[in-house]
């Protein structure tokens, strides 16, 4: 049955070919789409993360996807919370979204104390230059300087202001771009107001402590503890998740009926085949089991395709946006090849049902 | 002697529009073990539905199909598989080999379906051996010649060591050198192995190699009456 199977396959080159491509840009967009997003979010949770604060302090109505935050509170209410009992230090940061520079979609900068920043564990590693001193300086990470080209003393223009790069920062802690709190709150027209704070505890133990209490003393405002960030993120995004579920429904419909046209025609293409089978008394289990087995086949050397052109675009990726995050993970990998599966399976059922009815006689007979 | 197939009142009606078309009509015949019988009769008088009926590929109007004693005119099409892959070889005008595979793979098909997935390999080169094309295993069915595709289709009737072999007008398509020799190939087969056969022919002269003669009109055995 395999011989026949792989027979088939290579008699109609063309229709092979269709299918094969078929299911492969199946898993490629499966791969490639949720390799992006939770490349992205990953990179953003990391980075969040190994900025070393406890807890993210947020106004009221703002979201964990900071890039999406247009909510500011003043910044006197460092006051207040640095005296609440189990916090050590606390910095304001104000952020804004830019379109400059690279990123997928855009880079955050944010405006920081660096003194402030440092007490709370923000600890910005300069591979070169100088850390932020006067108002126009700009600190950018090494992977945002390579990709825009970027060295020490360039002119960057942001927010009608025309910014010095002082340092290039080691890849990995908060945003890509940094420059001075009151320089961003005053570009913004938003002086004394911060996005969040950036909070750090006495001791690890008492994080949730500490949040219940923030939580208690300002009522509306959010905390956010950063080792939670990843999931509270991937939450936060669900209109991202849903999209993304939307393409990879539609990837798998997509793939299911070309498989399904692809095993019908051949079905219509071999009824004569169909027929000799039913001639050598095969049974119905066999037929099917002959068209399913074709269907498969023409799906694990799609998913196999998929896979060589998902990492193909990773590649691709990484290359020309160097600010973007693709991170194709082994359980997406297995999941993807099931769902391959899956639809080239149900693509070939129902003709393979209808190839297992055929009469023998007319079949046999069929021109 | 032993009949290994019979038939009782046999009638086939096919409904075109809103005409009955009678391709089969009362017939009643018997075969027996080792015999060779033609049955000749010109086209369009129902030998093709009658050999389709007797092999169990299609199911009769009225009338009844004994195999070995099974009636097969009644049982499941699953059983009448079982039937046609275990006790009937069939052989036909056009070969029917599968394009795309070898002698051997198509053998092999054959030999899959009967035995649930089992080759013996040694049985189909004796086979292919038997009908003279052992040289023949890897080639395609179109790198051999008419006459060599109708041995393949023979070989592959063959290859599960069938009760029966009902052969559709095998030399319809052939020269008659090919002719001859896939005739002659029949012959040997039925005189040295024993092998029970049907032959299904408009061609009078090609009728003659069978031991014993029916003839067919209008759906209906017209000799021996």
């Amino acid at each position: 049955m395999a011989n026949l199977a792989l027979a088939n396959l290579t008699k109609r080159k063309t229709r092979t070919l269709v299918s094969i491509l078929a299911v492969a840009i199946e898993i490629t967009l499966i791969l490639v789409l949720i390799g992006l997003t939770k490349g992205t979010l990953n990179d953003v949770a990391a980075r969040i993360q190994s900025i070393g604060a406890d807890i993210l302090f947020l106004p009221p109505g703002s979201s964990s996807i900071l890039s999406l935050n247009n909510y500011f509170m003043h910044s006197n209410l460092k006051e207040s919370i640095i005296t609440t009992e189990g916090v050590k230090a606390v910095s304001p940061v104000i952020t804004w979204f830019t379109n400059k520079l690279g990123g997928m979609g855009g880079n955050i900068i944010f405006g920081i104390d660096p003194k402030e920043f440092n007490n709370v564990g923000g600890k910005l590693e300069l591979l070169r230059g100088t850390s932020l001193q006067g108002e126009y300086d700009m600190l950018v990470d090494r992977r945002l300087a390579e990709a825009n080209n970027l060295h020490l003393n360039d002119q960057v223009e942001l927010l009608n202001r025309q910014f010095t790069i002082v340092g290039i920062l080691k890849v990995g802690v908060g945003a890509r771009i940094y420059i001075l709190l009151t320089t961003l709150q005053n570009a913004l027209n938003e002086p004394n107001r911060v996005s969040l704070f950036f909070v750090k505890c006495q001791s690890a133990e008492l994080v949730g402590e500490v949040a219940s209490r923030l939580e208690k003393s300002f009522p509306g405002y959010k905390t956010q503890l950063s080792e939670a960030y990843a999931e509270d993120l991937a939450e936060s995004a669900q209109g991202i998740n849903q999209f993304i579920s939307a393409i990879t429904v539609i990837a798998i419909l997509v793939s299911f009926l070309v498989i399904l046209l692809a095993m019908y025609t051949t079905i219509i293409e071999r009824t004569r085949e169909i027929g000799i089978l039913k001639a050598l008394g095969a049974t119905k289990a066999y037929i099917v089991k002959a068209i399913v087995t074709e269907a498969v086949a023409l799906s694990i050397i799609g998913i196999l395709c998929g896979y060589l052109l998902s990492f193909a675009a990773q590649t691709w990726i990484s290359n020309t946006y160097p600010l973007i995050t693709i991170i194709i993970t082994p359980t997406w990998i297995i999941l993807a090849g099931i769902l391959g599966l899956v639809s080239g399976f149900l693509g070939s059922l129902y003709p393979s049902y209808r190839a297992a009815r055929l009469d023998p006689v007319e079949a046999l007979n069929y021109e | 002697m032993n009949k290994i197939l019979r038939t009782e009142n046999l009638e086939k009606v096919y409904r075109v529009g809103k005409i009955d078309i009678h391709a089969v009509q009362g017939v009643n015949l018997g075969i027996e073990k080792g015999e060779f019988v033609s049955i000749v009769g010109p086209s369009g008088c129902g030998k093709s539905t009658l050999l389709h009926l007797m092999g169990g590929m299609a199911k009769p109007t009225t009338g009844r199909v004994f195999i070995e004693g099974i009636d097969i005119s009644t049982i499941s099409d699953v059983k009448r598989a079982k039937i046609r892959r275990e006790k009937i070889g069939f052989v036909f005008q056009r070969f029917n080999l599968f394009s795309a595979l070898s002698s051997q793979q198509n053998l092999e098909i054959a030999m899959q379906i009967c035995r649930n997935g089992n080759v013996d390999h040694q049985r189909i080169k004796e086979i292919m051996a038997l009908v003279g094309l052992e040289n023949k295993l890897h080639h395609k069915p179109l790198e051999l010649s008419m006459g060599e595709q109708q041995r393949v289709a023979i070989a592959r009737a063959l290859v599960n060591d069938p009760l029966l072999i009902l052969a559709d007008e095998p030399t319809g398509n052939l020269d008659s050198e090919n002719s001859y020799r896939v005739l002659y190939l029949l012959k040997d087969l039925n005189r040295n192995l024993g092998q029970t056969i049907v032959l299904i022919t408009h061609n009078q002269e090609a009728s003659k190699i069978a031991d014993r003669k029916i003839k067919m009109k209008d759906g209906m055995v017209i000799s021996p009456s």
